[in-house]
């Protein structure tokens, strides 16, 4: 009767016993890796669009402000995607029959929106306010990254639960001076000014008694 | 009658098996994928924000202010408009519900005619193929007060000599016009005063019940009762109805005790009434009414209900002479002329052939109108009908013509108030279909070319406006000063009401609080609102007193036929509290058919019984009884700490503070708002515009009849009523979530769903809630709502395509998906918003408006912070009428009260 076991069942069993142990821990790990990846949150996702917008050009290289196009950041919930009527203030004028701009033309002729695809999503049942955000010193970067050297839109941020919970559970690093909050990166270079305006900041969310951590601040 | 309820076969798990293996593909994909900015964005606009604009809705004819909110062009919301005298910023249940009809997927969408589906070119080319004859025109309206439409139809007249012409409403004044002529001379309207009345007799009447002039009423009601010296309400009446819940001193009586009464009351106030015998509670009643009535004469009055004989209106006028009352007189808005013999002579005509065309605008007559007209009949008589109106009608099913009519708020408008004040009405909104102004069909009859033009045609009757003060007019939708002046009424003589000989049983019939006359029985959040009384939905019973439920060996829920007049409708029967012996109680507004997939088959029709006289009850040995959110039951010893009755001046007694081991942090003080709603039951008038102000504001689904008759009733806010026998004492007690400072709900969640802020309210977060239900289980109070199934996206609108619905929703709630228990958070979405606009401005959190605070006609419910001890908030939980409901179990309500008083006898 020749042997059951071969000298290699010695190796192989402790490799078993060894993986047993390592394999959930292994399987947690690499799950909570992919949950926070981009793969699944979605950071530096490009999106395609109907036509090609630049925020590098617009807003880096001609240095037009935000707020241009984005006119509802300031004064209310919703920020406002523009409509075609801000696009032709200047595509009237320049780049008349550029291809790249026949639909913006064609919507204005139809009268039918252009239809955007949305790159920073939130789920239906997060509200997010950005006049709340924007005047009390969180700057567009935040959120939205570096969005003056982006050719295409770019999803910059994880939008992640754990990733709003934790500035706010702790703002005062995000927070700087209203003068910068439109700049690319406001983050590099802090400023004395804006050290003292998120010092006022958190003294005002402390005074108010605003708990930003309340399930009621984001959910309804 | 619709389900949302599926019955299975196998067909249908296989059509359910592959649509979630499809849902599961598709489900994979975000939803909001897609931003559709605006191509040419209006200056000021913004876009996802919550836009307030003054408009109007009409109900019965007359206009009521609304303050519309609009988001990214929606109306997503009907509020009051404080400037409107019959709103004063405040709803009723008609205003509410009137939204609906805007999203209504049972709406007429194309003009149809005899070749089918067509348009209103070949419409108007019928009705002008033969040239009208003048004489042989008929014209058939609601009550119409509108300016522009009352000048349309003068020039009709013009246009067509000898054109026949009726408004009629099936619930009208006639006989309140025919009792003031009778005792006067004049045709003219009482306008009670509450607010310097300090003694009111209402027989047979219900001011705070539901009807045009609810909201202005009730709400000097309830200023007068909240100053002193308190108020005394007698109420008589053949059913309980809101009135007579509120009343200090009801009695429940028939039709020959309520004449009897009134000869009792001539006789006491010094006239002379036939000294019959009266029951001795009758009699007692009569006595201290004439008593208190004459004691505050110049403040006392009596009130006579629209549908008690036009010589008990007679006997009021005197009376109220006599006792100075506080009443103004109006001539009625439109014309006085009687409406009932309009439409017998119309019939008449019609049954007669002298009409060729019969044009039915915004009216029911085959639903309504008395059995004996047979208006069916007249109108196949008829050889060329045209009906309009919003939503499909008997009428408009037995038509040659259909034509589509807009929704109110998509067109412009004018109306008066019961008042005489008009408003000018701006649409929210585009023509969502093919459909045109009621004063466009009119325009159409005189001529073939009409434009669909409402602006331009109101434009027109206001020209007197210059631009200035017509931009103003718009944009407060009340044309300032145009309010009609009371008259001076001549001396009355005395008149008295007959009493009949008592037979058998009689009948009363009662407009429905939720469908009225019928024209809210296709709208689902009317159906699904329960009767204030008897808590019914998706239906109504036959109302008797329990004594003659076991004189007929009937009990609650059997189906009998009444009979009348040759005529019977099948219906459940219930004992209800505070009806009258001998009186059988139907609700109008129900049994409506072809009309659509949720008013069909929902109870039976009550007008076919009505002019008829005595009726006769047979069993059917069938038992259906009608859904009902509440059982009715006694409570034991319980009552005095759930609904407390209070004698004016009385306080309640001051809670032991009970020991806890759990932290209590102050909430006075507190850096943080502290919500807190106190409502005060002693103005409750239990008339549910707070309920689907609710429904309306928070995305709250229909579930529809099976639903609701397995108790899965998804009112976030319900309105429990009670009657407290000892001190023969009723009232209205509305019931929101508490948001417990110790709430039982909270340790119970396995996954924290249910937790606290630190502002007080108990959240629930939708995203976490896992369903276990424990938290219901768990309250005391059982406001918590479980979504059984995905009732957002279930529809009760039968086949229609329901997809408009969803375009009513509010974009700042949650859309609660199957599995998840809801509830009320104080309108979170409105708290959020004010404090976001104080956080982004750096100024302090405004005042937060809850939507049932902001509907409530009498100002019952008060909502602020109780961090400020300053608040209206505060000061109400100061009041000595405070109490928290079920307090000694240590949940801390933030919802408090302040009980009912009632200023009862003092036997002095």
């Amino acid at each position: 009767m020749s042997q059951l076991f071969s000298p290699a069942s010695n190796t192989l069993a402790r490799a078993t016993l060894a993986g047993l142990i390592l394999s959930p821990v292994l399987i947690f790990l690499i799950g909570a890796t992919v949950a926070r990846s981009g793969f699944v949150t979605g950071q530096g996702r490009f999106v395609d669009q109907v036509v090609p917008f630049s925020h590098k050009h617009h807003a880096g290289e001609l240095g037009i402000d935000c707020r241009y196009c984005h006119t509802g950041v300031e004064t209310q919930a919703d920020a406002v995607v523009p409509p075609t009527h801000t696009c032709m203030t200047c595509h009237s004028q320049l780049y008349t029959d550029a291809d790249m701009l026949a639909p913006v033309r064609e919507s204005l002729v139809s009268g039918k929106p252009l239809v955007w695809n949305r790159v920073n999503r939130l789920p239906d049942y997060v509200y997010f306010d950005h006049h709340a955000h924007v005047n009390n010193g969180v700057p567009c970067a935040a959120c939205h990254g570096d969005v003056k050297r982006m050719p295409l839109m770019r999803q910059a941020a994880p939008l992640s639960m754990g990733w709003c919970v934790a500035c706010h559970k702790d703002p005062e690093d995000r927070i700087v001076s209203p003068a910068r909050e439109f700049e690319g990166a406001p983050y590099v270079d802090r400023t004395a000014s804006d050290r003292a305006f998120a010092r006022q900041t958190m003294a005002a969310i402390a005074h108010h008694g605003r708990h930003l951590t309340d399930c009621s601040t984001c959910h309804r | 009658m619709s389900s949302v309820s599926a019955t299975l076969d196998r067909r249908a798990i296989l059509r359910m098996i592959a649509a979630g293996a499809a849902a599961s593909v598709a489900g994979c994909k975000a939803p909001n994928a897609k931003i559709y900015p605006y191509v040419n964005q209006p200056e000021n606009a913004l876009p996802g924000s919550i836009v307030r604009y003054a408009t109007a809705v009409p109900f019965a004819g007359y206009g009521r202010g609304v303050t519309g909110l609009v988001t990214d062009g929606r109306p997503i919301k009907l509020e009051g408009l404080a400037g409107h005298p019959a709103s004063l910023g405040a709803t009723d249940l008609f205003t509410e519900t009137a939204l609906l009809d805007l999203y209504d997927p049972q709406r007429l969408q194309t003009v149809t005619g005899p070749p089918g589906v067509a348009d209103w070119q070949s419409a108007a080319g019928a009705i002008h193929a033969r040239p009208p004859q003048s004489n042989r025109l008929a014209l058939l309206t609601g009550r119409v007060t509108s300016p522009t439409m009352l000048a349309m139809i003068e020039a009709l007249r013009a246009r067509y000599p000898g054109f026949r012409y009726v408004a009629w409403e099936p619930i009208n004044d006639d006989n309140a016009l025919a009792g003031a002529e009778q005792a006067t001379g004049k045709r003219m309207l009482a306008r009670p005063r509450f607010e310097a009345a300090d003694v009111v007799v209402a027989i047979g009447a219900d001011p705070l019940g539901p009807g045009p002039d609810q909201v202005a009423l009730a709400r000097a009601w309830a200023t007068r009762r909240r100053a002193g010296p308190p108020p005394r309400l007698y109420v008589a009446e053949p059913s309980l109805t809101n009135t007579g819940t509120m009343a200090d001193r009801r009695t429940p009586a028939t039709s020959a005790d309520l004449a009897r009464l009134c000869h009792r009351l001539a006789t006491l106030l010094g006239g002379e009434g036939i000294t019959g015998r009266l029951t001795p509670p009758l009699d007692d009643f009569a006595t201290h009414a004439a008593r208190d009535l004459l004691v505050a004469r110049g403040r006392a009055m009596i009130l006579v209900g629209p549908r008690q004989p036009p010589a008990m209106h007679a006997f009021a006028a005197w009376a109220n002479a006599r006792l100075a009352a506080p009443i103004d007189w109006a001539a009625p808005i439109g014309g006085d002329a009687p409406m009932g013999q309009g439409l017998t002579q119309l019939s008449a005509a019609l049954h007669a052939g002298e009409i060729d065309t019969l044009v039915v605008l915004d009216s029911n007559p085959v639903y309504a109108a008395p059995a004996e007209l047979d208006f069916a009949g007249a109108i196949k008589r008829t050889p060329m009908t045209i009906a309009a109106s919003m939503l499909p009608t008997e009428t408009s099913q037995a038509a040659d013509w259909i034509l589509p009519l807009s929704h109110p708020l998509e067109e412009w408008n004018d109306w008066r108030a019961p008042d005489g004040t008009a408003t000018i009405a701006q649409p929210l909104v585009d023509r969502f279909y093919d459909t045109r102004a009621a004063s466009d069909v009119l325009a159409l009859l005189a001529d073939p070319a009409a434009d669909a033009d409402s602006h331009r045609r109101v434009r027109q009757t206001w020209a007197t406006l210059d631009g200035k003060a017509w931009s103003a007019a718009v944009a407060s939708a009340v044309v300032p000063d145009s309010a009609g002046t009371p008259r001076s009424m001549p001396a009355a003589g005395l008149a008295l009401p007959t009493v009949a000989p008592v037979r058998g049983l009689e009948l009363e019939l009662r407009p429905s609080p939720t469908l009225w006359d019928g024209r809210r029985a296709s709208n689902a959040w009317a159906q699904e609102c329960p009767d204030p009384i008897t808590k019914e939905v998706w239906g109504s019973s036959a109302r008797l007193n329990g004594a003659d439920m076991a004189a007929l060996g009937l009990k609650d829920g059997d189906i009998v036929d009444l009979h009348a007049g040759g005529r019977s409708i099948r219906l459940p029967v219930r004992i209800t509290a505070g009806q009258a012996k001998g009186v059988v109680t139907v609700l109008t507004g129900y049994g409506r058919s072809r009309s659509g997939a949720v008013a069909d088959g929902v109870g039976a029709n009550a007008w076919a019984l009505a002019k008829a006289g005595d009726i006769a009850i047979t069993a059917t040995g069938e038992r259906r009884p009608t859904i009902s959110t509440e059982k009715q039951f006694v409570l034991d010893g319980d009552l005095a700490k759930i609904f407390p009755i209070l004698a004016p001046g009385e306080a309640m007694p001051k809670p032991k503070p009970e020991p806890s081991l759990l932290p209590n942090p102050p909430a006075k003080g507190a850096a943080a708002p502290q919500w807190a709603m106190v409502i005060d039951t002693d103005v409750c008038i239990g008339c549910n515009a707070c309920v689907v102000a609710c429904q309306a504001e928070n995305n709250v689904p229909v579930i529809g009849p099976d639903e609701m008759a397995m108790g899965r009733d998804m009112h976030w806010l319900r309105v429990d009523r009670y009657d407290v026998e000892e001190k023969d004492a009723s009232g209205f007690q509305p019931v929101p979530c508490m948001q417990c400072e110790k709430a039982p709900c909270e340790p119970v969640c396995p996954v924290e769903a249910s937790v606290h802020n630190s502002e007080g309210l108990n959240l629930q977060v939708y995203n976490r809630c896992i369903g276990t239900r424990t938290c219901q289980a768990n309250c005391p109070y059982k406001v918590r709502r479980f979504n059984f199934f995905d009732y957002s996206e279930r529809s009760v609108w039968g086949d229609a395509d329901d997809a408009s619905i969803t375009a009513q929703r509010n974009p700042d709630v949650t859309v609660r998906g199957r599995g998840v228990m809801e509830k009320c958070t104080y309108c979170i979405q409105r708290i959020s918003a004010a404090e976001h606009d104080a956080d982004a401005n750096h100024t302090p959190v405004g005042e937060v408006v809850t939507a049932c605070q902001a509907a409530c006609p009498t100002q019952a419910i008060t909502f602020g912070s109780i961090a400020d001890e300053d608040s209206i908030v505060s000061a109400k939980k100061a009041d000595p009428r405070h109490y928290g409901l079920l307090e000694d179990l240590g949940t801390k309500p933030r919802t408090t009260y302040l009980a009912r008083t009632i200023n009862g006898e003092d036997e002095a």
